[in-house]
């Protein structure tokens, strides 16, 4: 749910963004600012030394972690080509999908959801359909229908359905990791590496070359700040998803945080005041569909995995320790939150200090040279959300915390 | 230090490991298609 939260806040600042940038641009901007962020906040949690032996107990995890990093950016420049081509109402339903492909593949791969009771199965497929079908409702509801060519249709339909695919698979690798007995914080900073690279790669490829890209990162200098603000949301969001897939698996983790339309939506509409020119019938569906994905999230966080499916779990565990010669029962000790790495690390290093202050530096420089788009927000209903928010990291994190260490 | 990763890149058996474990190849046979479906589309 905290991740929701986070993922939805995520979108705020990139509504600051009104100029006329390429997509491309945008996503390289907030990709970057993710980058810096996700090499900041694990180091500060962590410590270099930790997440370095996490990665020397687990080195297969490199190749894994890079490639879902490169489905996440596939996927999301996919989603590009689809809004273009088949507009938003059509496009996200079909990309939304993502939650299904992930609850097939933790059944199919990692024996989630083996050996649950037939309410738990009731809960988690039912509240997974309500959270794509509310979705579908809330993106119906706010967006405007464009006309396309047949064949510029049937490729946007195509593009939307791919990048459903790729983000769905792309839990593959977070779930191989964490019943390997990764941690999060060590998981995405090879990650990123995959989504900055591939990025890069797209917005040169796709964006009119080096020259081009690098004019328009120059004229973007006065937005900067707010992509990387919403990179830092972002990140904030993605690893409580990321400790959601951990512990409770990608068949429930991944619905859940997939509400963070719920939030966005009410960052857009009662902040920006998004909504103010919709219709009644609008207004009425926005309301009915975050209701139906409230009632489904409300559904799957009942459905607490059984002691009969955690076993099927560990049976998962245990052919990846098999595989890559790890210790089985250290893997699920540090799945039960117990990890041992963490009494191990070597103390850290004083160039942690250095890459944290750099961190800082560049979000302060960016922020000195920011401007201010005169666009009118609600300043309380701001207010209130952004404390709802910083409520969600503070109790979710603290929970994490007391009961993993963030391990 | 001799951990798991150091035995397996030692006796050369990482690559092999991950080669032949076929949940490596469903994120990379999808990852192709995303990636012929953006050439297609540009």
């Amino acid at each position: 749910m905290a991740a929701g939260a986070w993922l939805g806040a995520a979108e705020a600042p990139t509504k600051l963004v009104t100029a006329g940038f390429s997509p491309f641009l945008i996503s390289l901007g907030m990709v970057a600012g993710v980058f810096v962020a996700r090499w900041t906040l694990p180091v500060m949690l962590k410590g270099t030394g930790y997440l370095l032996s996490d990665f020397r107990d687990k080195i297969h995890l490199v190749i894994w972690a890079l490639l879902a990093g490169m489905c996440w950016a596939v996927a999301n420049t996919l989603t590009v080509f689809a809004v273009r081509n088949v507009g938003l109402s059509i496009a996200f339903p079909l990309w939304n999908i993502n939650s299904l492909v992930g609850l097939f593949w933790g059944w199919l791969l990692f024996n989630e959801l083996r050996g649950a009771g037939p309410k738990d199965l009731a809960r988690v497929i039912g509240g997974t359909t309500a959270i794509v079908a509310g979705a579908c409702v809330l993106a119906y509801a706010t967006s405007h229908q464009q006309q396309a060519g047949s064949h510029n249709a049937t490729l946007g339909i195509l593009a939307a359905l791919g990048a459903g695919l790729l983000w769905g698979t792309m839990y593959v690798p977070y779930r191989k990791a964490y019943i390997s007995g990764m941690n999060p914080l060590s998981f995405v900073t090879v990650f990123t590496f995959g989504e900055l690279g591939t990025t890069l790669a797209m917005a040169l490829a796709f964006d009119g070359g080096y020259h081009k890209v690098a004019a328009e990162l120059v004229k973007a200098e006065p937005v900067m700040f707010w992509l990387f603000l919403g990179g830092f949301c972002w990140v904030l969001g993605d690893l409580f998803q990321q400790y959601a897939a951990k512990y409770i698996g990608i068949s429930r983790g991944i619905p859940l945080s997939n509400t963070n339309q719920i939030w966005g939506l009410l960052w857009g509409a009662l902040v920006f005041g998004e909504l103010s020119s919709e219709s009644l019938t609008a207004r009425l569906l926005v309301i009915g569909g975050s209701l139906v994905m409230i009632a489904g999230a409300l559904a799957i966080s009942q459905a607490e995995a059984p002691a009969s499916e955690q076993d099927s779990w560990r049976l998962a565990s245990e052919r990846e320790c098999d595989r890559y010669g790890m210790d089985a029962e250290r893997a699920a000790a540090i799945l039960h939150g117990d990890d041992p790495l963490a009494r191990e690390t070597p103390p850290r290093h004083w160039l942690e200090s250095v890459v944290t202050l750099a961190a800082i530096g560049i979000f302060v420089w960016l922020g000195i040279h920011a401007k201010v788009p005169n666009i009118r927000m609600n300043i309380p209903v701001m207010l209130v959300l952004l404390a709802a928010t910083v409520g969600f990291l503070i109790v979710c994190g603290r929970m994490l915390w007391k009961r993993t260490r963030f391990s | 230090m001799n951990t798991p990763g150091d035995r397996l890149i030692a006796d050369r058996s990482l690559t092999a490991a991950i080669l032949t474990d076929s949940h490596f190849w469903i994120p990379i046979a999808v990852l192709i298609f995303g990636i012929v479906l953006l050439v297609l589309l540009t």
